[in-house]
């Protein structure tokens, strides 16, 4: 009991538990709710360096007196607990379309390797060719001509800003690093039956796309409701 | 935490505590905290302080090893010998190190804070701070990406980083001399028992598990702010281009993005002049909510504060200067 009161132990607590979770987000593949992949293998060897860390932190309690704990790292301890336990009991989805809001959503994308994306393969769902809104956005601005007046079909969750009747905004969300830099694109979807989807709702979209100046709108043939793709955003 | 000292209200406390945590797991379980739990805000609020650590703290974590490798395996002398013993020249060899070790701005303050333990030159330790995590290929190649190429904005945020971090460090290192925290291992790692690899490894720990609480606060604040405040209502403020410049470096601070990922962002910006994004690229990574509370956790509490200003400052005169130079464009 006496270990309980020292300083290590609180540390090496400290370290087991963020090793633990660490692991536990990587194993359930809630990591990508976060962050982006190519940042997986930092995040994998971040929970490596923590395993020695802890095993290294062992030995030395093993081997040496150590002292009682004193407030500053009581108070550490519960800093390092706290995101662990809000995570663990808020078990957050994807970003929601409040985020969208708040971020302000961008109907423009001009960053981007925008030579890779525009020599993306594309596939075809019947007659509709089948993009996403950074493709969408990327072609509009520098091969306008590849995509206007062209059927096209596009998946992103529904933002209605002012309870439009007449269409919504479809959004995805773009992360470069993690979610904190999540920046919202979207395109404009003009379609007579809007007031049936809901705010946040993923759907799939059908129609015509059209570029009316720095704008890509298009208007829709069918809207259909969908659940959403195992990688809800884009990167 | 003598059990003497207990008094019967701190065991009450405890009790109630494990209670009321007891209750919270039920009711989480059992689906009644739902309505609570999934509140678009507190989803947003976890989500980016959760994301936010998840990519951090294994930069902290590389750091923590590399100043812990330095500390145990690098002599002084060899460190002194790295940087020229002239300010001015010394500053700017600090500014181009991070060409060499690019480790974004969280890892970055670990080997700097090693760095100025290890008496190098104060004007290249604090140099190497604060123009590594943008001077450096990662950053330099996402900044090129992010603007399709654009040569006038790269060459533009490594001129600003490098003039604004040089600047700094030789008006806050007149008596070469930065006034550091000192930390655990300062005075609590023995070594006579212990193998040089085991050194690095308890070196790091000390330096994780003190730069980690910083970051947690930073990642919290951060957090705050993303939740609550608008992004759009700063961007419709910034019409101006001086009000452009100051807003987008009080934007970069309060987002507090890697400098790996802002350029991204920053290039979201697309009605505002260049400058004003050049300066939201090098406010952030340099005097950003998370960095400045690991620069607390790093020195005393007053030269933060004249850093956080001397660098405000700098990056907003350069910027303005920048502005006017380019015509806004």
């Amino acid at each position: 009991m006496e270990l309980l009161r020292t300083k290590n132990f609180y540390q090496a607590l400290t370290i087991f538990i963020w090793l633990v979770f660490l692991f536990i987000i990587e194993a359930t593949g809630k990591l990508q709710i976060y962050i982006n992949k190519k940042f997986f293998p930092f995040t994998i060897l971040g929970s490596f360096i923590l395993l020695v860390l802890f095993i290294v932190k062992l030995r030395k309690i093993k081997k040496e007196h150590s002292e009682k704990i004193d407030i500053i790292s009581f108070l550490s301890f519960l800093l390092f607990l706290f995101p662990v336990l809000l995570a663990t009991i808020v078990r957050p989805g994807n970003l929601p379309v409040l985020a969208a809001g708040k971020r302000g959503i961008s109907q423009e994308f001009t960053g981007g390797d925008v030579m890779a994306i525009l020599k993306e393969q594309l596939e075809m769902e019947g007659n509709y060719k089948k993009m996403n809104i950074k493709q969408l956005l990327t072609f509009s601005k520098n091969k306008p001509e590849e995509i206007n007046g062209r059927d096209v079909s596009v998946e992103g969750f529904v933002y209605k800003q002012n309870n439009e009747k007449q269409g919504f905004m479809l959004v995805r969300f773009l992360i470069t690093c993690c979610a904190a830099d999540a920046t919202p694109l979207g395109v404009e979807i003009v379609y007579q039956n809007s007031e049936q989807l809901k705010q946040d709702e993923w759907v799939k979209v059908y129609g015509k796309c059209n570029i009316e100046g720095n704008r890509v709108v298009i208007l829709a043939d069918q809207v259909k409701k969908t659940q959403p793709p195992p990688d809800v955003y884009l990167y | 935490m003598n059990r003497k000292q207990e008094s019967p209200l701190t065991r009450a406390v405890v009790i109630f505590g494990i209670f009321f945590f007891i209750a919270l797991l039920n009711m989480w379980n059992s689906g009644n905290l739902g309505f609570l739990l999934k509140n678009p805000k507190l989803q947003i609020f976890t989500t980016v302080i959760t994301a936010i650590l998840l990519e951090a703290i294994p930069f902290i974590l590389i750091g923590a090893i590399i100043s812990g490798t330095i500390e145990v395996f690098v002599s002084e002398e060899k460190i002194k010998m790295a940087f020229p013993q002239n300010r001015f020249l010394s500053a700017i060899t600090g500014a181009l190190l991070g060409i060499l070790f690019p480790v974004c701005s969280c890892g970055n303050v670990v080997v700097a804070r090693r760095l100025l333990k290890k008496d190098v030159p104060a004007s290249g330790g604090l140099s190497y701070m604060l123009a590594s995590p943008i001077i450096n290929p990662i950053t330099i190649l996402s900044t090129f990406i992010a603007f399709s190429y654009s040569l006038r904005i790269v060459m533009g945020r490594i001129l600003l980083a490098f003039i604004s971090a040089v600047v700094a460090s030789l008006i806050l290192s007149t008596k070469n001399y930065v006034p550091l925290k000192e930390g655990e291992d300062d005075h609590h790692i023995h070594h006579s028992h212990l193998s040089k690899v085991e050194q690095v490894f308890h070196h790091a720990e000390s330096d994780f598990l003190l730069m980690g609480r910083y970051l947690v606060l930073g990642a919290f604040a951060a957090a705050i702010f993303q939740t609550f405040v608008s992004r759009q209502a700063f961007l419709s403020l910034a019409g101006n281009k001086v009000l452009s410049v100051f807003l987008m470096q009080i934007l970069g601070i309060l987002l507090s993005l890697c400098s790996f990922a802002d350029a991204f962002v920053a290039s979201s910006f697309v009605h505002l002049p260049a400058f004003s994004k050049i300066a939201f690229m090098v406010a952030g990574p340099m005097t950003n909510i998370t960095v400045s509370i690991l620069y607390a956790g790093t020195f005393k509490k007053s030269f933060v504060l004249k850093l956080i200003l001397t660098l405000f400052i700098t990056i907003f005169i350069l910027g303005v200067i920048g502005t006017y130079i380019t015509g806004g464009n």
